[in-house]
């Protein structure tokens, strides 16, 4: 068994060579070709970008790289927190009224039964790979009508009604129900090839999703007007940091007319705060729905789990489901009452742990081909919308994610990205790009997503595919999915060569 | 055991090996050598476990045939002898990084240590399940224990395995955060007509296919660790010995069980919440036994040693490897342990002693100045800080960092 001890020197190696690239801008890469041309000149390094949460980066390239907490925090009593949210984000709820009386409450509807089951080791869920997979564990479907009254549509421009949502199945789609209590829908997808040719010639299969949205119930069906829109599990990292950025430096990209003429407008979301009770800057959700952590946590256990809590205290059955509302409650535990499923510690750590979930440090950032992607990044105008830095505020009750200097690539605003990415109706055209879908994110508008964490996604989790429905399969088509006000900045990139296309995924497999 | 004299030896060579400054390991506290002593330690572990579920499948048997308050008693003992050895078996359960893919079941044996947990010592578990189970009309026997099994998607539906036992031994514990534990009438068992409510012989066919299949799980994974399965193909004891990661994963192992679990899901949240359901051996009151020995089990994989009454393992182990590459980082890790252990000690003391004896559940409803409360924050405190050392440590041994946090629960 000699190899054992051979590997582990080789490992040993390795790492050290993956170390040099922290130093600075030394070329320690693999050579560039001689067809200089064609390359354009590397970008200034900035100081320590390498470290994309700032001092609460961690170094990890492995599948936990996603589910440490930020580097540093030293408090114990903080690392108690996120231990507790921790468990609480791993291991399954169960149905009401179960012994386990904290874990209980589970449904009666239900997209799954932990967090961590969707965001896959605090990753990234995906979509199903072909039809015949029927894994929709990590992806769910909401619903919003498209004919609205006046009078909602007055609610909704003030921001204090997110849409109106499909009359008998409610605002989100549950694929599973616990014992007695029958699905509201089952899923399925088939995907059609669509071919993408670079100038080069190179091409690129895509794959179109048709989605298959069945009431589980025959004798109800959608409204004609429902619109639907997929969402798989988002990234986990860099929360608490995202909801630092100061709303002066997000605020200052919007341009909603597109004055600048850029092609490129940017729009904030305004949604209503239930905790505040009052109208606030969306940041998290892919439709920046939610204006914080705490309420993303709240309404992903009542929705995602039909798991009640202090901000959600009604279970998202609408009135004709009648065994949803008569399924068992998990409120109170052995020891405490309290009239919902998930106690106030248990919340409060979700969201903590949430808010702490590190980025992991960039791995070559000073590399020349690195560098040169990311010049090539910008050539292409994507840090347009990709927004490279900014400094987080100070906010007392987070000093570790507070006053750093982060890179997460994102406006933290609504784009339109056109047609093909758009919500779709149940013919699966996509909705129109004036419908109001969530506030005031139409649907064909996204929020600019954070790219810090991209290239350990398949380390993370293998399965792992890429965009708000998870139809890109590698990074590079779901850069070649931008559409909308990205459609420039993908036509500059499907006019690069094989060694711009190399540098360019060198950059961002380096997030 | 003929491996206390290797060791010494060990020892001596470690002498040497600082004496002349070298940062090489020495002959014997190689990777293969401190590997196969651990495989040694996980199969006394499996064997000790399998031979008190044996014993506990007789007293079991003589309880149900005359279910008497005394041989209740006699059946709760042997099953509490389980605890012990098959707690400190549990360092060996976060296996996925080095099993996935490798097909060892392809033998018939199970693919991992953590596959085949699920169905041995699972937890949480809804007892609903299984009285909705007993009063039921199927069957009772191992195969439907079996299918019924996470039942309906529903990870708490537990049927089988050590909490399963405990459930049927104890009954539910409706103390709250009180002293008392499940206080289930031997009644329950009752034949010859004496049955309050018809379900007895139902409870001790259910008590005996758990029992039953208990032992069975236990035989085969002691099986994967013989002597025998160390040059096997295809068993988790050749596939460990052979694995690069093998070092790796045993590092990732220790800091898994003292970081996300007993800092954490085992300690940590039920001390945080104050919920006494948070205890894993909620029925027996046994939680005190359990952490003690999963404590242990981080020992074990660090020292290499393991103690019972018929092993007493010390052999080749990542102490000596650590030492030699760096002192002060074993001095750390050493220090840690023993402070821990110091804790741990008192909490298991405190659930033993005969009077006036304080479980894990009274522990979690103490107010935050509770004698023994203190002890345990305080236990978890270092288990958290621990994870910092063991961070260090596998730096110094220029390991892989294991990603095996989501293995078991």
């Amino acid at each position: 068994m000699k190899n054992i001890i051979n590997s582990t020197v080789w490992l040993l190696s390795l790492c050290l060579l993956a170390s040099c690239g922290g130093g600075g801008s030394e070329n320690n890469t693999a050579p560039i070709p001689d067809d200089k041309e064609t390359i354009i000149a590397p970008a200034e390094p900035i100081e320590n970008e390498h470290l994309s949460g700032g001092e609460a980066s961690i170094k990890k390239i492995q599948s936990d790289a996603f589910s440490e907490n930020s580097n540093n925090m030293v408090s114990v009593d903080r690392k108690k927190t996120f231990n507790l949210g921790d468990d609480f984000f791993n291991n399954p709820w169960v149905e009401g009224s179960a012994s386990t009386s904290s874990r209980d409450g589970l449904g009666g509807l239900f997209n799954n039964n932990a967090c961590q089951d969707c965001h896959i080791r605090d990753g990234r869920g995906h979509a199903p790979v072909d039809e015949n997979d029927i894994d929709f564990d990590s992806i769910l479907f909401r619903t919003a009508t498209a004919n609205i009254g006046f009078e909602d549509e007055d609610l909704i421009l003030q921001s204090l009604k997110g849409n109106v949502p499909d009359q008998f199945f409610g605002g989100q789609l549950q694929q599973h129900g616990i014992s007695g209590v029958s699905p509201e829908v089952s899923l399925g997808v088939s995907y059609q090839n669509k071919v993408v040719t670079f100038t080069d010639g190179t091409s690129v299969t895509l794959r179109d999703p048709t989605w298959t949205i069945t009431s589980f119930n025959p004798e109800q069906s959608f409204g004609a007007d429902t619109v639907f829109s997929a969402r798989v599990a988002p990234p986990m990292i860099g929360l608490g940091l995202l909801a630092l950025i100061s709303e002066a430096d997000i605020l200052i990209k919007e341009d909603i007319n597109d004055t600048d003429a850029d092609g490129i407008s940017g729009k904030a979301n305004y949604v209503w705060s239930v905790n505040n009770q009052e109208v606030a800057l969306g940041r998290f959700g892919w439709k920046a729905g939610q204006p914080s952590i705490l309420e993303q946590s709240a309404g992903a256990f009542v929705n995602d789990m039909g798991l009640t809590n202090r901000l959600h205290q009604q279970e998202t059955c609408t009135q004709e489901q009648s065994e949803c509302l008569a399924a068992p409650n998990g409120n109170g535990d052995s020891v405490n009452n309290y009239d919902f499923e998930v106690s106030d510690p248990i919340l409060d750590a979700i969201a903590f742990y949430s808010s702490h979930l590190a980025v992991p440090e960039r791995r070559n950032a000073y590399s020349e081909q690195v560098l040169i992607g990311k010049a090539l990044f910008k050539e292409a105008g994507c840090q347009e919308c990709h927004t490279e830095s900014y400094t987080t505020l100070i906010d007392q009750d987070q000093p570790e994610l507070s006053a750093q200097t982060i890179f997460p690539y994102t406006d933290m605003l609504l784009h339109d990205m056109g047609e093909d990415l758009a919500d779709f109706t149940p013919e699966n055209e996509p909705a129109s790009a004036d419908m109001l879908y969530e506030f005031l994110a139409t649907a064909t508008e996204w929020r600019t997503p954070p790219l810090w964490g991209l290239g350990l996604t398949k380390t993370v989790d293998p399965q792992a595919t890429f965009l708000h429905d998870g139809r890109a399969n590698t990074i590079m088509e779901a850069v070649l999915w931008h559409g909308g006000e990205a459609e420039n900045a993908k036509n500059k990139v499907l006019a690069f060569n094989q060694e711009e296309r190399e540098a360019l995924l060198a950059f961002l497999n380096d997030l | 055991m003929n491996k206390v004299l290797l060791n010494g030896f060990a020892l001596s060579t470690l002498a040497t090996l600082v004496a002349c400054n070298s940062s090489e390991p020495d002959d014997f506290n190689t990777t293969d050598h401190i590997a196969d002593n651990h495989a040694d330690i996980a199969f006394a572990a499996y064997s000790d476990s399998k031979a008190a579920a044996l014993v506990l499948q007789q007293s079991v048997n003589t309880f149900i045939a005359t279910p008497t308050e005394g041989n209740l008693l006699a059946a709760k003992a042997a099953y509490k002898t389980i605890r012990a050895p098959y707690q400190q078996s549990e360092i060996m359960r976060f296996d996925s990084m080095i099993t996935v893919g490798k097909n060892l079941d392809a033998d018939g044996g199970p693919a991992s240590v953590d596959e085949w947990e699920g169905q041995v010592n699972a937890w949480p578990l809804d007892e609903n399940h299984i009285n909705t189970i007993i009063a039921g009309s199927e069957d009772i026997n191992v195969e439907l224990l079996l299918s019924q099994n996470g039942a309906d998607d529903n990870d708490a539906n537990v049927t089988t395995g050590i909490h399963a036992v405990e459930f049927m031994l104890w009954g539910s514990d409706l103390n709250g955060t009180e002293a008392g534990s499940g206080e289930r009438p031997a009644s329950d068992f009752a034949i010859d007509g004496m049955c309050a409510d018809s379900d007895c012989e139902r409870r001790a066919q259910y008590l005996s296919a758990a029992t039953d299949l208990l032992v069975d799980d236990l035989t085969i994974m002691t099986a994967e660790w013989s002597p025998t399965a160390k040059t096997t193909s295809g068993t988790l004891a050749y596939n460990f010995l052979n694995s690069p990661l093998a070092l790796d994963y045993m590092v990732g192992s220790m800091i898994t069980m003292a970081t996300d679990e007993l800092a954490s899901a085992r300690m940590g949240s039920g001390l945080g919440l104050g919920d006494p359901e948070e205890e894993h051996d909620c029925f027996s009151d046994l939680s005190h036994l359990a952490i003690y020995h999963n404590f242990q089990g981080v020992k074990n994989a660090f020292y290499g040693t393991y103690q019972s009454a018929t092993y007493s393992i010390s052999g080749a182990n990542l102490a000596v490897l650590v030492k030699g590459k760096n002192t002060a980082t074993f001095d750390n890790v050493d220090a840690a342990l023993t402070s821990i252990e110091g804790k741990m000690v008192q909490i298991l003391e405190a659930g033993e002693r005969n009077e006036n004896p304080v479980k894990f559940d009274q522990i979690i409803g103490q107010s935050s100045n509770g004698v023994e409360r203190l002890i345990a924050e305080s236990a978890v405190t270092e288990l958290i800080a621990f994870d910092t050392e063991l961070e260090l440590m596998a730096e110094v041994l220029a390991l892989e960092n294991i990603d095996t946090e989501f293995d078991g629960d």
